[in-house]
């Protein structure tokens, strides 16, 4: 291949230096103004293959993308750098500049998704997604694809999808799988069960339900003190009361579904 | 309401979320008897009998004697004759009969079931009340010649054996834990565990989040994972999170230098050392971020009353009690034998609640203006990486020098910065066709920033 003007520092210096301001930070920038402002000898080839090879931001944001990863703030500096094959200090200050301006990093992403964390439920993956979505109205997303980076924020939050964590809430408790009577545990002559949430360790968490009274009490309070459980009541408004009790904890792709600080079983994240 | 009744109008409240019997109601689907089930499910050469031990609503627990072989009710690939009880589950609301784990195979000989009959006929006397409390048990033997009276007396070899993934044996033989808590041997975590999750729930905080198990009779952490409460066993810590909204600590260690600035009451908990003012003071701020920029990180210490924790941090849970070796108060270096007075003692040790109040919620003015009256640091005027790098040890603090430990001679050189990592701590990147590489996590400078 013969050379071109790229291949020659000294003539890229000198013709960028003469025509070229540090603030042409975009492709486009550069060949307008070297258009503008150059004599003869600058041909269109000549201005493309100079804007082709100086540091702009679309050479920066090419080797961002090609990295496969949302940039760090800290890392912003060195992508322009390894950039800049020419050395143009001056270039290099308002390239960063429009890039910082310009495209998201990980910690605008984190930042925005943390400050959609609730205080009173768990942290879905739609809280997450709401996050992203406002730093790509602002900057451009580039590195990853903005659902993976959803994905990935996701998983390290342990923010399951909404609908996952309100399916497995209801089937926790909506059947759960102990029913205990009173004359199960010999307090009572009621068979009606009462249903017991557990914890993972097999250890009653919260009693609700059950029908009749023992000692002028509910006989679903009196199972749950005899299991040492909390007792949440019976009929809708205690269903209510436990759902909205059901939270998250812990990172990954699964995580633990809790109930007052128990684990009581698990959710996927994805 | 019915039982029907009140179960559909629970699952109203779940759009989208169908419930597991919502499948096909009217398609009739095809039936077999529970013992037809039952002789499928169970691989037996033959039944010999069938016992209901137990009903729950509509569940029923059978308990089937079986002739079988051991690869049968076992990993071991023997062909042996064994006879084998088992408790199956019937279950007619969900229409299921399953084989469960719960099981006992003997060797299918005879004198064997006799023999335990005998000890079955026992059993049922003891239920019953037939015989006194403290009777020895029956001791019988399906094995010529074998005395079993002579074998509980044999005297044997024992090693160190676990309770809860906590060695049971060491922690019995170190002092300075008060013997009848059963927490501290496998178990959970003290009970003071109720009145922290109170305080974090009122507080909108999820406890789950914030409790950490720490090793048994010290403060240090196991893992520093947050865990939920039935997860604890022993010593626990509140983690504060490097979050945005969420927990801070003011570790006053010389509560003489503490300024007088007007902090609400608030949820307190005191060392084992030194008297009640000594003490951790746990409060909430909603943009701990801000507070964090204006550090530089998410703990200061060096301040003259103590230390700031804004998160990254944890906070020794009330009820946690030091053992001798868990025991750092003057001379006394943890993990070695001998504490203080205080932790060498069986009663004594402990973190405890010295302030009841919900955690109050401060705003980071606040913790400026307690800043700003005490000694010994200075707020940056700007913000500054909001990411830092993560401190392993409250008493470390990164060094240039450390920095260029991480340096290694047999790496690959970054393009940026020229410092020699290895190919995890690089990124690959192309530009203009050219593979280029940087410092993963940015170049670090010669003034240790990156």
């Amino acid at each position: 291949m013969s050379a071109t003007v790229a291949d020659y520092p000294e003539a890229v210096d000198r013709i960028t230096e003469a025509h070229v301001r540090p603030e042409h930070t975009t492709r486009a920038d550069v060949i307008a103004a070297l258009r503008r402002d150059s004599g003869p000898q600058i041909t269109p080839e000549v201005a493309a293959d100079l804007a082709d090879n100086i540091l702009t931001e679309e050479r920066v944001i090419e080797a961002i993308d090609s990295s496969g990863e949302v940039p760090t703030e800290s890392e912003i500096r060195a992508f322009v750098d390894v950039s800049d094959d020419y050395d143009m200090d001056d270039r290099q200050g308002s390239v960063e500049e429009a890039i910082r301006e310009r495209v998201a990093t990980a910690e605008d992403i984190d930042r925005a998704v943390e400050s959609r964390r609730p205080t009173d439920r768990p942290m879905f993956r739609e809280d997450v997604e709401s996050g992203v979505s406002e730093v790509a109205s602002s900057k451009e997303i580039r590195g990853a694809d903005p659902d993976d980076v959803v994905s990935e924020e996701a998983v390290e939050r342990g923010a399951p999808r909404e609908t996952d964590f309100r399916g497995a809430a209801a089937r926790t408790a909506g059947s759960p799988d102990d029913v205990v009577s009173p004359a199960d545990l010999g307090i009572g002559s009621q068979t009606t069960g009462v249903s017991v949430i557990r914890d993972t360790s097999g250890n009653p968490v919260v009693a609700f339900g059950g029908a009749g009274q023992i000692d002028g009490r509910p006989a679903g309070e009196a199972v749950a003190e005899e299991l040492g459980a909390e007792y949440a009541g019976s009929g809708t408004e205690a269903i209510e009361s436990i759902s909205n009790d059901f939270r998250t904890s812990g990172t990954g792709e699964s995580v633990n579904l809790t109930f007052r600080g128990r684990a009581v079983g698990e959710v996927d994240v994805r | 309401m019915s039982p029907d009744a009140k179960r559909e109008d629970f699952w109203e409240q779940f759009d989208g979320v169908s419930a597991p019997d919502d499948q096909e109601p009217d398609r009739e689907l095809p039936t077999e008897s529970v013992r037809d089930l039952l002789e499928d499910e169970l691989v037996a050469d033959r039944i010999h009998g069938i016992t209901a031990s137990r009903r729950r609503g509509d569940t029923i627990y059978l308990v089937v004697s079986r002739s079988t072989t051991l690869d049968v009710v076992s990993d071991l690939d023997i062909e042996m004759p064994v006879v084998d009880l088992r408790t199956v589950v019937v279950d007619l609301e969900d229409d299921n009969l399953s084989v469960s784990d719960n099981g006992l195979w003997i060797p299918a000989e005879a004198e064997i079931p006799e023999t335990l009959m005998k000890t079955l006929a026992r059993t049922m006397s003891d239920l019953k009340g037939s015989t006194d409390d403290d009777a020895p048990p029956l001791l019988n033997s399906a094995v010529d010649g074998l005395d079993v009276e002579l074998l509980l007396d044999r005297e044997i070899a024992v090693s160190e054996h676990e309770v809860g993934g906590q060695a049971v044996d060491k922690m019995r033989r170190h002092t300075g834990i008060d013997p009848s808590r059963p927490w501290g041997y496998g178990a959970g975590p003290p009970p003071e565990i109720d009145r922290v999750v109170e305080r974090l729930e009122e507080a909108g905080l999820n406890p789950a989040e914030h409790t950490t198990r720490l090793v048994w009779g010290k403060k240090e952490p196991m893992d520093r994972r947050p865990r939920p409460i039935n997860e604890l066993k022993g010593n626990y810590g509140i983690e504060l999170l490097p979050r945005n909204k969420g927990l801070i600590a003011l570790d006053v260690d010389y509560p003489e230098h503490f300024p007088e600035t007007e902090l609400p009451e608030t949820f307190e908990v005191s060392s084992p050392h030194g008297d009640d003012s000594q003490r951790h003071i746990i409060l909430r701020c909603d943009r701990k971020h801000e507070i964090a920029d204006r550090l530089g990180a998410w703990a200061i210490q060096g301040v003259e009353w103590g230390d700031l924790w804004i998160g990254d941090r944890y906070v020794v849970g009330p009820g946690s009690q030091l053992s001798e070796y868990g025991c750092d108060n003057g001379e006394h270096t943890r993990g070695e034998p001998g504490g203080c007075a205080e932790c060498e003692s069986e009663t004594g040790g402990y973190y405890r609640i010295v302030s009841d109040a919900p955690i109050a919620t401060v705003e980071p003015e606040d913790i400026f203006a307690l800043i700003d009256e005490s000694t010994g640091y200075e707020l940056r005027d700007r913000p500054v990486d909001p990411d830092p790098p993560e401190l392993d040890d409250v008493e470390e603090e990164i060094s240039i020098e450390s920095l260029k430990e991480h340096e290694d001679p047999d790496g690959i050189e970054c393009d940026s910065c020229g410092d020699r990592r290895s190919e995890d701590d690089l990124k690959t990147i192309e530009v203009a066709g050219s593979t280029r590489r940087i410092c993963r996590g940015g170049c670090i400078d010669d003034e240790g920033s990156s």
